[in-house]
């Protein structure tokens, strides 16, 4: 097992890692404040006053789409001709280097984007404040409720980028979002047409007897289902398909 | 075995085994298979049939402990961003008997110090401080790849110097190299491989026990030769050595007799 897993050299390989990829973290977190300002920005000269500006839904949409790409260059040492025998002879394993990547793209990510994000709305909030006067800019807690769900969701999706970092050479993240689309569109299709009966005749009955035609979707027995997929099998799914997909590409 | 794809296999019925406490010379021309038996020796590439052990570990398992153990040193190559003191911080930690002391040893061999970027040294500097470091991780297999390319004349000859010094009984270093006379004196036994098939694996005392070579201003005779060149109105011939003299074949002349008559030469070493 210490062959697979040793604590000592999963630390270096920490260090190693956190410190090569300093840099492009810190760009990546730069562009993201500085595009969700400028965003902001433009945002707020167009609509209509007064108004009441929050961040949940650019917290969740840059903390999504910085971690996919960044989970995107997980293992990017492995397409590259020359930089691949650097990676490959590193005296680490696949197990070490996986687990290694997920701290970093997924619980490295959520804290750095996050406590960013807490300073970015300290300094966004009174400086939109001082340049639109009539819009109230709320303050968000990236540690609240709503941004510990979006969190959760991330943790679940990001997986699928680091299958994507395993199995793909070069242009991983638009390779996956390809790949996503194209699954969901069949997805959504067979769901459609296989269920299709269940969802135009499902119906909950009261006490007295009475029915009626279940219209909210959250109300079908599909939708637990999808549910417990989504919150308990995707991501270990996701990892153990990355976790073989680097070790395939290593071999 | 291996195949690239749907060309001719390399290596078919190979079988090799290498001593430690020798600095093996892998030689051959362009294309004829030597980075390729470097990259399966070092679990770059796994065999598509047959068995390779390298330390008492199948290189493709890729198993940290056995690559702690090995250094490669390619041809080309790809250094990060760092400083000479960065690396070794970060890099040297994964190899158990890497030895600061060893390197600044090198380095100072060398002319390198420990502040200098990796990225502003030239390509000739990059490859003495991968050998440096190479040699620090007191790694039981070094394997070079072309290690001579891009070095002046002075650091080759310092080259030289450097491996040697630091052959030890418990290591093994592999040199392939198409460059043979600058590896004149340090490899011993050699390799030479041909269109994916090694023709050679001899030390330099075997070989001289059954090859002579005799320099003359008179064509040899091709009768007694096994392979002949000239230069100038000198000729050099490769002849069996059977009288037991004593001569020096250089690399570059064995390297050819081998490849020009690679059945006969193949026989001669049958013969025990």
């Amino acid at each position: 097992m210490k062959s697979q897993f040793d604590f000592h050299r999963f630390i270096q390989l920490l260090k190693l890692e956190l410190f090569q990829s300093r840099k492009g973290i810190a760009m990546i977190l730069v562009i993201t404040f500085g595009a969700l300002f400028f965003i902001g920005f433009l945002l707020s000269l167009f609509i209509e006053r007064p108004a009441t500006y929050d961040h949940t839904e650019s917290f969740g949409g840059a903390l999504m789409l910085g971690g996919f790409i960044v989970s995107s260059l997980a293992f990017s040492g492995i397409d590259r001709k020359l930089r691949r025998i650097g990676f490959l002879m590193l005296p680490v394993s696949s197990l070490e280097r996986f687990i290694c990547a997920w701290l970093l793209t997924c619980i490295g990510w959520l804290l750095a984007f996050s406590v960013g994000f807490a300073i970015y709305v300290m300094i966004a909030n009174p400086i939109g404040q001082m340049l639109f006067p009539d819009t109230a800019f709320k303050g968000f807690n990236p540690f609240g409720s709503v941004g510990l769900l979006t969190m959760k969701v991330y943790a679940v999706l990001q997986g699928i980028f680091l299958v994507g970092a395993a199995k793909f050479r070069g242009y991983v993240f638009p390779k996956t979002m390809v790949v996503i689309i194209s699954v969901l569109t069949v997805c959504g299709f067979v769901i459609f047409f296989a269920l299709k009966e269940e969802f135009t005749s499902d119906h909950y009955c009261t006490v007295t007897g009475e029915c009626e035609l279940v219209d909210a979707f959250a109300l079908h027995s599909v939708y637990s289902v999808a549910k417990v997929l989504f919150w308990y099998v995707l991501a270990p799914l996701t990892w153990v398909i990355a976790y073989f997909g680097l070790k395939d590409q290593e071999a | 075995m291996y195949a690239y794809g749907s060309k001719k296999p390399l290596f078919e019925e190979l079988q090799l085994q290498l001593q430690e406490g020798n600095i093996y010379g892998l030689l051959g021309k362009n294309g004829a298979g030597k980075s390729t038996l470097l990259k399966i020796i070092s679990g770059l590439l796994s065999p598509n049939s047959g068995e390779v052990q390298v330390l008492g570990y199948h290189p493709n398992d890729r198993n940290p402990d056995f690559l702690n153990q090995v250094f490669l040193l390619t041809e080309e190559f790809d250094l990060p961003s760092l400083t000479i003191e960065q690396y070794v911080k970060y890099y040297g930690a994964f190899y158990p008997l890497f030895e600061g002391s060893l390197l600044d040893q090198y380095l100072l061999e060398f002319k390198l110090t420990r502040s200098l970027k990796i990225n502003d040294l030239s390509y000739g500097q990059k490859k003495k401080f991968l050998l440096s470091f190479g040699l620090a991780t007191n790694c039981k297999l070094l394997i070079l790849d072309e290690p001579t390319n891009g070095l002046d004349i002075p650091s080759k000859s310092l080259f030289r110097k450097v491996v040697a010094s630091a052959m030890t009984e418990d290591r093994t270093f592999i040199i392939s190299t198409h460059q043979v006379r600058d590896m004149e004196g340090l490899i011993d036994p050699i390799i030479i491989v041909d269109e994916g098939e090694v023709i050679l694996n001899q030390s330099m005392d075997e070989v001289a026990q059954k090859l002579k070579v005799i320099k003359s201003s008179k064509v040899p005779n091709e009768d007694v030769a096994i392979y002949w060149e000239g230069n100038f109105g000198s000729y050099a011939a490769v002849e069996l050595n059977e009288d037991n003299s004593e001569t020096n074949i250089g690399l570059e002349l064995l390297f050819n007799a081998v490849t020009a008559n690679k059945e006969r030469i193949h026989e001669i070493f049958q013969q025990s």
